[in-house]
């Protein structure tokens, strides 16, 4: 590794100052566990390594009015015992179930996670169908980004260099509607090859599909919406064939990537597999929840 | 550049100058000897490297030594010694769970962990919780069946130790 000066700020006013002052030698650190291997591999080399993970101010799950905010220092464990997450949002559940392991997910932050961008990041996908926000905040003020606008290409975010991402905010999902998470990896690095998140919501006799939304990931250089399957699926009554056209219909979106881990024609079919799964637990979802408040 | 920290190792306080990109793993064993904790990819991959840090089971190949300043550091040295065996190691012994023995501290730390949240997992929740944990020679049939036995014998303990 490169030599660097480790900074440790007690409160985030202090690490807005030291990113301002060390502008783009300066890199922030969380968990580590995207940042510490390009450290090692010499990927990267800044003169200050600024580390928030201290700062517990940033690590909360707040349930508000009509949205729940996350701060951007929870780890993923946290999300995966949090019953407030496990009510509004089990889609999340899905995700930290089976992402990676439980010695990354006790100390990855959320905050990190969307950060490194990587395309197969699955946080992401969920995160942007939920339809977040989040909230990034310098020496110079703060401002909210929407999910879909803040990926912008693999590793690359609209994040600036004076920026922290400090908090995650996921608006509650109305009535009749629901949200879930699968996903594909392979079964030695545990990265997934692809990954799709969905939202559906059904009419008052929950047999008709209002709407839809559908996030891939791991596919292309961003998360997805697979447009083309969602317009198949909205005002239409549940019948047999149905989510097979979506799921069909859905990997045909973008050029998908074709790597060792995965060839694009092994990730598409494995896409429109997972596109099925999630839009019949998420169309359960909306019957379960339904069924317990009547 | 080296910079001091004081870290918290098996409850002993370590007052160290290290460089500032040392990783947990190294100064684990590097500046205090601790050997028990295994470097086995230097990636994040194999799990050897697995401490507990707050009772929790992380990986400290990727961890930079200075953020484990505020926390409860434990490694394998701490969790049991000879005459006084964490009932995971003795359940390990028992049943034969060891073969070459590199990615047994590892294994042992994160199985202790499982069982101080989890104290009488299911055998799908131990191998859930120990993914991270890759082991090359005993394809993990007497792994899991030594943790299902520690679980078993022994929670009062566990949740002691």
């Amino acid at each position: 590794m490169g030599h660097f000066k480790f900074l440790e700020p007690a409160s985030l006013d202090e690490a807005c100052g030291m990113l301002a002052e060390f502008s783009s030698g300066a890199k922030l650190l969380a968990g580590g566990l995207s940042l510490v291997p390009m450290l090692k591999s010499n990927a990267l080399a800044p003169s200050h390594v600024v580390d928030i993970k201290g700062l517990r101010d940033l690590s909360y799950i707040q349930e508000g009015n009509d949205s729940v905010a996350i701060g951007a220092l929870t780890t993923f464990r946290e999300i995966g015992k949090s019953v407030v997450i496990d009510k509004r949002f089990p889609a999340l559940l899905d995700m930290e179930r089976n992402l990676y392991d439980v010695q990354t997910r006790n100390w990855s932050t959320l905050g990190g996670n969307l950060c490194d961008a990587g395309r197969s990041g699955e946080l992401a996908p969920v995160l942007t169908a939920l339809g977040a926000s989040v909230r990034l905040v310098s020496s110079g003020g703060q401002r909210e980004v929407h999910l879909k606008d803040f990926h912008l290409g693999h590793r690359a975010t609209a994040l600036r260099a004076d920026e922290i991402l400090v908090e995650i905010t996921i608006p509650y999902l109305g009535s009749r509607r629901s949200a879930a998470y699968a996903k594909e990896s392979r079964r030695s690095d545990h990265r997934a090859i692809s990954a799709v998140a969905v939202v559906v919501q059904l009419d008052e006799r929950l047999t008709t599909i209002t709407d839809a939304v559908i996030v891939l990931g791991g596919l292309h250089d961003t998360p997805v919406r697979a447009s083309k399957a969602e317009q198949i699926l909205i005002g239409q009554e549940l019948r047999a064939t149905l989510l097979d056209e979506a799921s069909k219909a859905a990997p045909g979106v973008v050029p998908v990537i074709s790597t060792r881990a995965g060839s694009a024609d092994f990730r598409r079919s494995v896409t429109a597999m997972l596109t099925k799964k999630t839009l019949t637990l998420a169309i359960e979802r909306c019957r379960v929840r339904d069924g317990r408040r009547g | 550049m080296k910079q001091s920290v004081t870290l918290r190792i098996n409850g002993t306080d370590y007052e160290l100058y290290v460089d500032s990109s040392a990783t947990l793993l190294e100064v684990i064993r590097d500046e205090l000897g601790l050997t028990g904790t295994k470097a086995g990819c230097g990636t994040g991959a194999c799990g050897a490297c697995t401490v507990q840090i707050d009772g929790k089971a992380v990986k400290s190949c990727l961890v930079l030594a200075r953020q484990a300043g505020e926390h409860e550091v434990t490694t394998i040295e701490g969790l049991g010694q000879v005459g006084h065996l964490h009932p995971v190691q003795q359940a390990f012994i028992d049943r034969f769970a060891v073969s070459c023995g590199f990615c047994t501290p590892g294994m042992i730390v994160a199985a202790a962990a499982l069982l101080t949240e989890n104290a009488h997992p299911t055998e799908d929740e131990v191998r859930h919780a120990m993914v991270g944990n890759l082991c090359r020679c005993t394809g993990y049939v007497t792994i899991v069946d030594a943790v299902l036995a520690a679980a078993e014998e022994s929670s009062p303990q566990i949740k002691e130790a």
